[in-house]
């Protein structure tokens, strides 16, 4: 976070100095417009600062788009806005720039050419003519003078030549005086001034001239503010074969003509310097004006870069923020580097991830909460041995627990988010069941209790069931909860109990008084028999045998009761059950040619525990039921089967005996083994109840009922020895199961 | 590709660089002779230049421009296994500007002021162009044991023009025109 406040200020400062550098050089240029000697003087700077800046601008423009087609490239946040605003920042500079631009170009052509005027010029040129008409006059009145005197050097050797020379120093006025070969060598010389020895040699051009017969005549300048006037005549050789002579005059002008011919010099050569150079100037102008306003387009791009760079970064920084809280990074945390509204907005980002994420470690503490809620209940749930539905308000089924399922001994997962009704629908015998809740749910809002009895394939079931109304605020939390129970083994203990107590009190009130009938009935017969008639005598002996006869029978029954009613101490032990069916069926075998027992027996050994011979009294009772409710004349098949099955995640041996007998009256089977329930003439009703109760004994399980080719059946289960009974796990989320 | 584009930019400045100095040395100005004389213990050097100038330099000075040209020479020893050394210099530089009044161009020597006026450009430039009995150096100065060289180059000096023409003489060969260094054995 510091490293990028230090990087933002160090680039302000660079951008301030680049700044700085162009306002200097175009405060520069201005100066330098002022004047060409003050241009001059700046120039040496203008041009060298000027191409640094130009060379810094173009290195940092170049670095700046670089990065920004390198941004675009791997579609970066931001860099679409980053070059709109750099378009739009440049095409906003360059305009006025350009307009600027074009009206400083015809600013400087009109404003160099007006330093000029043609007035001016013409002036200057008939000055300088004037001057020259002036000096020619001067000159030619000289050379008229000059001219003449040539001839006194003809053929004159350098002693004459120096003599008359001397002479006519004196004579014409002039400052030098000097004679020349061909070859430009002095043969004689005099000067005017004492201290001028050497005289001035004639220029390679007017050595020419002469060679060719001409004369030279010209007006010199000397030094700064002085004339001469040079004359150059050609002395004829006197022999023909005779080398040409170069006669030199050289006539000093007043310095009065000379300063006022200087000055008129000066101002016509500055003027035509600066005409010259009019042209040049101005390209000049325009090539530094061009300078700096490319300079100044060059920073207005550099500072484009900048400024959409500062003004799309917290843009950027926002949308990296925001895809990182969308993939849940809620401790994403921003920079914010600036103080206006964009910063306001990146802080005002900075305190919702802030809350979101005090929200989200809230909201998941809560779930954790909830979760182990959840769990608690639904184990709770899962181990109660009632069973629990949850309905919506549609009356569909939401949640369930395990023991829903084995209670109705139907599947009820299968119904999870489907209408209750549908369970009565797919299993015919909840249809009532189904039908009496939904009816009752209807009728009333408040707490509810009914008992039903279901008739499931394992036999009737007593079901009480009571629900209850899940107040919620949401509608779609607001339901009923069903808690029904299996109170069939409680029912059937209170009955056989009751029954048991029946029993226990008809034996003990009814056993004693038979004795003493019996004997009293005994003692008459053993006293009036041998003293009554023979017709007396045989009806005494038919009443007192029927007596004791139905007193005996009497006892039979009392004694059923007592069994019934008695609770023997069991003694299991270890047992094949495979075996205990053999020997018992092993009895049956020769003694009633009516009755043919098949056996078909597991080929593994049934292993139970139970005590051997109660268990052998089921069996017992079990094939002299089916053999006595065969028809009398009629040949009795009983087929017994012995096989191991899995029920409920246990194992179970299993035995089923079927006969070819009329089966049980539909109106008797549900109650087949209840106590004094029965269908013969002689039977008490207390053996299949017996054989119920033994079974009971032994965690076993009895069913009775019809073939449908008729004849009944009778299933008995006793848990398997040796295999531990196995349970789910409690399951957790039995909706979504 | 940083490397590349340096190795680019210094084929560029020099092929420019040689390119100009060749076009200088070729048109120009150029050193036709350079005489070493040892007189009076002095070293003197007679020295011939050629100078043909560009029309533009030419109607520049015949337009007012005053235009500078400098005769650098240089007395060298040659060195084993390192840059050659200068031993003594000498430079003379002279001002050629036109006067319009006279119609002479008028030839300043900056040693020591002297002017000479010229009819026309011709004779200024035969005049500058052989300088004789240039006073270079002592005779005491040389070692027996040592080689030397004379070298020297006559140039224009761009740098004394006019700021316009100065500008334009960066951008154009034809504006500093030079005969480049000539070497002479002793």
């Amino acid at each position: 976070m510091a490293d990028v406040k230090k990087s933002a200020i160090r680039e302000r400062w660079w951008l301030a100095v680049l700044f700085a550098a162009l306002i200097a050089a175009i405060l520069l240029m201005a100066d330098a417009t002022q004047s060409v000697a003050y241009f001059g003087r700046l120039h040496n700077w203008l041009l060298p600062i000027n191409t640094v800046l130009l060379a810094i601008f173009l290195g940092l423009i170049a670095y700046n788009v670089g990065q920004l087609l390198r941004q675009l490239r791997r579609s970066a946040p931001g860099s679409r806005l980053t070059l709109r605003l750099v378009l739009l920042f440049v095409v906003i500079a360059a305009m006025p720039v350009f307009i600027v631009y074009t009206f400083s170009i015809w600013l400087l052509q009109k404003g160099v050419d007006s330093w000029f005027d043609v007035q001016v010029e013409q002036a200057l040129q008939d000055a300088v003519d004037l001057s020259r008409s002036s000096l020619d006059l001067h000159i030619r009145t000289l050379s008229q003078q000059a001219a003449p005197l040539v001839k006194q050097f003809v053929g004159a050797d350098s002693f004459n030549a120096t003599l008359t020379i001397n002479d006519l120093l004196g004579s014409t006025g002039a400052a030098e005086i000097a004679l020349f070969d061909p070859n430009n060598r002095i043969i004689a010389s005099g000067s005017a001034e004492p201290t001028t020895v050497v005289p001035q040699i004639p220029a390679e051009s007017v050595l020419q001239l002469a060679s060719q017969g001409e004369s030279y005549i010209a007006l010199e300048p000397v030094q700064e503010t002085s004339f001469q006037i040079r004359m150059v005549f050609p002395v004829p050789a006197d022999l023909p074969a005779g080398e040409t002579r170069l006669l030199q005059f050289i006539y000093p002008v007043s310095d009065r003509i000379g300063s006022l011919a200087e000055n008129v010099q000066n101002a016509f050569g500055q003027y035509n310097e600066l005409i010259y150079l009019r042209t040049p100037l101005k390209q000049n102008f325009i090539l530094i004006l061009t300078l700096v306003l490319s300079l100044g387009v060059l920073f207005a791009v550099f500072a484009a870069f900048y400024w959409s760079r500062v003004l799309v970064e917290p843009i950027r920084e926002l949308v990296e923020g925001t895809k990182a809280v969308a993939a849940g990074q809620y401790h994403k945390k921003l920079v914010v580097q600036q103080k206006d509204d964009l910063g306001l907005l990146v802080a005002s980002f900075n305190r919702m991830t802030e809350r979101l994420t005090v929200a989200r470690d809230t909201t998941i503490i809560n779930q954790r909460i909830i979760e182990n809620q959840r769990t608690y209940l639904q184990t709770i749930l899962e181990h109660l041995s009632s069973g629990v539905l949850s309905l919506d308000n549609s009356l569909a089924l939401k949640t369930i627990n395990a023991s829903a399922s084995e209670i109705l001994q139907v599947n009820m997962n299968q119904f999870v988010g489907k209408q209750f009704m549908q369970i009565g629908v797919t299993h015919d015998f909840l249809k009532e069941f189904c039908l009496s809740v939904l009816n009752k749910l209807k009728q009333t809002s408040e707490e509810w209790q009914i008992e039903l009895e279901v008739f499931t394939p394992q036999g009737r079931k007593n079901i009480v069931c009571k629900s209850v109304r899940l107040p919620s605020e949401e509608e779609s939390q607001s339901g009923y909860v069903l808690v029904f129970d299996d109170v069939t083994t409680l029912l059937q203990a209170q009955r056989d109990s009751a029954w048991g107590e029946v029993a226990r009190r008809l034996a003990h009130e009814i056993k004693n008084p038979l004795t003493p009938i019996q004997l009293s009935a005994e003692r008459l017969r053993r006293k009036l028999l041998p003293n009554l008639a023979a017709e007396q005598s045989d009806l005494v002996d038919r009443a007192t045998h029927t007596i004791v006869q139905q007193v005996e029978s009497m006892k039979l029954m009392v004694n059923d009761f007592s069994d019934y009613a008695r609770m023997p101490v069991m003694e299991p032990e270890p047992l094949n059950l495979n075996d205990l069916v053999s020997d018992t069926v092993e009895l049956y075998k020769g003694d009633q040619q009516n009755v043919n027992i098949t056996l078909e027996l597991d080929s593994h050994a049934l292993h139970i525990r139970g005590d051997s011979v109660r268990l052998r009294q089921v069996l017992h009772n079990l094939i002299k039921n089916a053999i006595e409710a065969m028809p009398k004349g009629q040949k009795c098949e009983v087929g017994i089967t012995t096989f191991p099955f899995d029920y409920s995640n246990s194992k179970y041996a299993g035995i089923q005996i079927i006969d070819n007998g009329p089966g049980f009256p539909e109106d008797v089977l549900p109650h087949v083994f209840d106590p004094y329930m029965t269908t013969k003439q002689k039977g008490n009703g207390l053996g299949l109840a017996i054989v119920k109760k033994i079974v009971e004994e032994h965690n076993g399980a009895i069913r009775a009922e019809n073939q449908h080719g008729g004849g009944a059946m009778i299933n008995v289960r006793f848990p398997l020895y040796g295999y531990a009974v196995q349970r789910d796990k409690p399951r957790l989320g039995a909706k979504a199961k | 590709m940083r490397l590349l584009a340096a190795c680019s930019a210094c084929v560029i400045y020099l092929l420019i660089h040689y390119s100009s100095v060749a076009h200088a040395s070729a048109d120009n100005i150029s050193i036709k002779e350079l005489l070493v004389e040892i007189i009076d213990s002095n070293i003197n050097v007679d020295c011939r230049i050629k100078y043909v100038l560009d029309d533009k330099i030419k109607a520049a000075i015949s337009n007012g421009i005053e235009v500078s040209f400098i005769l650098d020479i240089e007395l060298r020893m040659e060195r084993e296994f390192w840059l050659d050394t200068s031993v003594a210099e000498l430079s003379r530089e002279f001002r050629i500007k036109y006067h319009a009044l006279s119609k002479q161009y008028v030839m300043i020597d900056t040693e020591n002021g002297h002017e000479r006026s010229f009819p026309d450009l011709f004779s200024a430039f035969f005049f500058i162009g052989h300088l004789r009995n240039n006073h270079l150096a002592s005779i005491d100065i040389l070692e027996l044991d040592k080689q030397y060289y004379v070298r020297a180059r006559a140039r224009l000096q761009a740098e004394k023009l006019p700021l316009p023409l100065r500008i334009k003489s960066y951008f154009s060969p034809d504006w500093r025109p030079s005969s480049g260094w000539t070497s002479w054995p002793m």
